[in-house]
């Protein structure tokens, strides 16, 4: 499969971003992002995956604190689990902190990651893990992450494991960025501008599925 | 009639496999994201790397993660055979 990646007019693209065609990029070298977002393909070898997988089952199968289901109007068929979030309280899980082994692990991508971006502020304590496990099915919303009460900047590493799946982003919600523009330019049929599929992609973005179970 | 969309943004889509790593923050950490599609195929090894594939993830897994992982996906869909263990799981590491 190959990556695909259709950017609009970015403002403030990441300068020691790659760019050019995504196919012909090596591994670990970021696609065409905007300053602030790094990409990096195939950082983790599978052996590393394994351990994250195998904690992460040994986790999320507490009893208290493990995977929950998630499946309302943001996700659909999901379970998440979130590991360091609550420390005290019925809803905190076994294992209160972050496993030193994930730590490592989410620290080596930030290094990485600031590397290649040096605008990206350090990620210190790294304090909260949240887990989401997908099947085919699964989906997740267009939203904006509960951002660190007075470090609204503080970077998000996130790892894949398992399927591939599409991510998109916009920049923000923004006044320029009201989603009533874009059904302007639909009913102007403007859309050759952005390029078809962009545009048609993030509209119907969230399937209706049949009710789960 | 052509317009130059100075400034607009309408979305950047990408493929995530596994072993990826995404890292946002700064002025991009308040950005609209979403995950829109699984590509269910990827787990028979059609991903760009051949050591994405998550059949050789899950044969990794003792008989005991896999039947924990069997458990969890049969929580969200459970008419699937116990067979199948096709999933996405992503770690999202950040302060509280």
């Amino acid at each position: 499969m190959k990556r695909k990646v259709a950017e609009v007019n970015l403002a403030e693209p990441n300068e020691k971003s790659s760019g050019g065609d995504p196919a012909q990029r090596l591994p670990g070298q970021p696609l065409l992002w905007p300053k602030g977002v790094v990409h990096m393909a195939d950082f983790m070898p599978l052996e590393e995956q394994r351990g994250l997988l195998a904690a992460a089952l040994r986790l999320g199968c507490a009893t208290f604190g493990g995977f929950e289901v998630s499946h309302n109007e943001r996700t659909k068929r999901m379970l998440m689990m979130h590991v360091g979030r609550r420390t005290q309280g019925p809803g905190r899980h076994p294992h209160a902190h972050v496993p030193l082994e994930w730590h490592t692990i989410a620290a080596r991508v930030m290094a990485a990651a600031r590397a290649q971006d040096a605008s990206l502020p350090a990620l210190d304590p790294i304090d909260v893990c949240v887990v989401n496990l997908y099947i085919a099915e699964s989906r997740l919303s267009p939203h904006v992450d509960v951002l660190t009460i007075g470090d609204p900047a503080a970077p998000l590493v996130s790892l894949s494991l398992g399927l591939a799946c599409d991510f998109c982003f916009q920049k923000n919600w923004g006044k320029k960025h009201k989603m009533h523009k874009v059904t302007w330019l639909l009913s102007v049929k403007m859309t050759l501008i952005f390029h078809c599929d962009s545009v048609l992609s993030w509209l119907p973005a969230i399937e209706r599925l049949p009710k789960c179970g | 009639m052509w317009l130059t969309p100075v400034g607009f943004v309408v979305h950047v889509q990408v493929v995530l496999s596994s072993g990826d790593a995404l890292v946002f923050g700064g002025k991009a950490r308040d950005m609209v994201h979403s995950v829109p599609k699984i590509h269910p195929n990827t787990a028979d090894g059609s991903c760009s790397s051949g050591d994405t594939r998550v059949s050789g993830l899950t044969e990794l897994l003792a008989p005991a993660e896999k039947q924990k992982l069997a458990s969890l996906i049969g929580q969200i869909s459970p008419s699937r055979s116990q067979d199948t263990l096709s999933f996405r799981m992503n770690f999202n590491f950040r302060r509280k």
